[in-house]
């Protein structure tokens, strides 16, 4: 069963030499047309979609246009063409441990993150102890977020996402600066929530976790999906095509 | 428009938690942030009495006084704006990787002011208590409608101009560039009666011109504000208000990736 369809998604960034913009340049922009900003298809005609349950894997160079994709995909960003279709809660863990208010303390955003999502103060006090046993942060949930390692965020973030019960989640590399014993906590957590009926979307530069995870893998180039298809030979195409130019 | 307001409903913990937030940053140790947001606008008095009663002689009856009454409105107005435009973008993490409606951000911050303006207001209440100078009964049901419209105006403004300043980084700039030109068009300084009769019908269509001289009418002059002045202030504001969040809803989805 389909839980998520991306049709033909596009995105245009206009690039400005000079950022950010401002309205001076604007009217500079006006008189003399072109050379302030180029622009670049971030995303061109991306289509793809998830069966419940799946995980896939996303690969691909740097600026290949996956945390666009991803952002896209959670509708923070508006794609110029295409449409993106999802059943269920969808959430995402993009840019590490960010989307926490630093001001306050962990379980202050739990609480925040939890009414964002649609959760009452008491189906997420409900929650807390499992987010707080999963992070092993219970000793730390009264402090600002401020005073968290980067490691501490991600830790938390990813704990919130999988005790919210999402139909999807879409993990951006964050899991890359959690230590040994935490990573191998996640994977066991996300092969367990697969079998549940939960399906992942998640970009990596590991190609290790993306082989051990994902039951497909994508390999996106320029905005483009280049291949999409079984892990194995996916990541074998992105090896050939991208290992030997370094 | 209603969907969006149905959006910001359902996001009420956010806007909530933003609230909090935002006192936490301003009374970071409790008393002492309220007289520090105090001082500035009594600083201002202290210079306008001086200059407007040393030097030119304005010829207002408790000029400072008067001052006092005039400059809380205002200062709510300056405030909440110079402070709500920057707000989205500081917020940029969050914007960027949270979906929620962004325009919960600015609503926050004018939230925040307008709470700071109610202190104030009280402070000036036990001020007048003092004196003796207590508004007369009937006046006082100006006051929720007068302090309403200001917070719709405010509120309005403050979402358009977070939107365009994260889109032109330089519109904070023409903001408080604007804003100091706007201060000279509302009677704090001076009071209506020095405005020009003719011109009254043009001035007092500025909605905020009518909401200062309501304030300082009730509170100052106990006189009651002309209800069809204040009306049209009303339909005004409502006009704003409902144009700011179109123009809002046009730009949200370019402001995620300027950030």
């Amino acid at each position: 069963m389909e839980i998520l369809k991306a049709e033909d998604i596009s995105k245009k960034f206009r690039i400005f030499h000079q950022p950010p913009l401002t309205l001076q340049k604007i009217v500079y922009n006006f008189f003399h047309r072109g050379g302030l900003y180029q622009e670049l298809w971030a995303l061109k005609g991306v289509s793809l979609s998830l069966r419940k349950g799946e995980a896939l894997g996303l690969i691909g160079p740097n600026g290949s246009g996956k945390t666009t994709l991803l952002r896209v995909l959670a509708n923070i960003y508006f794609p110029d063409s295409g449409r993106v279709y999802f059943k269920g809660r969808l959430a995402a863990s993009l840019e590490l441990g960010s989307g926490f208010l630093l001001e306050f303390t962990g379980i202050e955003n739990l609480y925040l993150h939890g009414a964002i999502f649609g959760l009452s103060r008491r189906q997420m006090k409900a929650k807390i102890p499992a987010i707080a046993e999963f992070s092993e942060l219970r000793d730390f949930l009264d402090v600002p977020l401020r005073q968290y390692s980067f490691g501490m965020r991600l830790r938390l973030g990813f704990a919130f996402m999988v005790n919210i019960e999402p139909d999807i989640l879409l993990i951006d590399e964050s899991l890359a600066v959690g230590d040994l014993s935490f990573r191998q906590k996640c994977f066991a957590m996300i092969e367990e929530m697969k079998k549940e009926g939960t399906s992942f979307i998640l970009v990596s530069h590991n190609l290790e976790e993306i082989e051990r995870l994902s039951d497909r893998a994508a390999l996106m180039d320029k905005g483009k999906i280049k291949t999409i298809g079984p892990v194995k030979e996916v990541l074998r195409q992105y090896e050939e095509s991208y290992a030997r130019r370094d | 428009m209603i969907i969006q307001a149905k959006n910001i409903f359902r996001y009420r913990a956010l806007l909530w938690a933003l609230v909090v937030r935002g006192f936490k940053a301003k009374y970071k140790n409790s008393f002492l942030g309220i007289l520090w947001s105090l001082l500035n606008p009594l600083l201002n008095v202290l210079i306008f009495s001086f200059v407007f009663t040393a030097i030119l002689k304005i010829g207002i009856k408790d000029y400072p006084l008067y001052l006092l009454c005039a400059i809380f409105p205002w200062n709510f107005f300056n405030s909440a704006l110079t402070n709500s435009v920057v707000s989205i973008v500081e917020d940029s993490s969050f914007v960027k990787n949270v979906r929620f409606p962004l325009e919960i951000v600015p609503l926050a911050v004018s939230a925040v002011n307008f709470v700071n303006f109610l202190i104030d207001l009280a402070v000036l209440l036990v001020f007048w208590v003092f004196l003796g100078r207590w508004p007369q009964g009937a006046l006082w049901i100006y006051m929720p409608l007068i302090i309403f419209i200001e917070f719709i105006l405010v509120g309005a403004l403050s979402v358009l101009f977070a939107g365009l300043f994260a889109l032109f980084r330089d519109f904070n700039f023409i903001l408080n560039f604007s804003l100091r030109l706007f201060f000279y068009l509302v009677p704090v300084v001076y009071t209506m009666e020095l405005v020009p009769r003719q011109w009254h019908p043009v001035y007092l269509l500025n909605p905020l011109a009518v909401i200062i001289d309501g304030f300082t009418g009730v509170f100052f002059f106990n006189t009651a504000p002309d209800i069809s002045r204040l009306g049209l202030a009303c339909f005004e504001s409502g006009v704003i208000f409902i144009f700011c969040f179109w123009a809002f809803n046009k730009m949200r989805r370019y402001i995620p990736e300027r950030l």
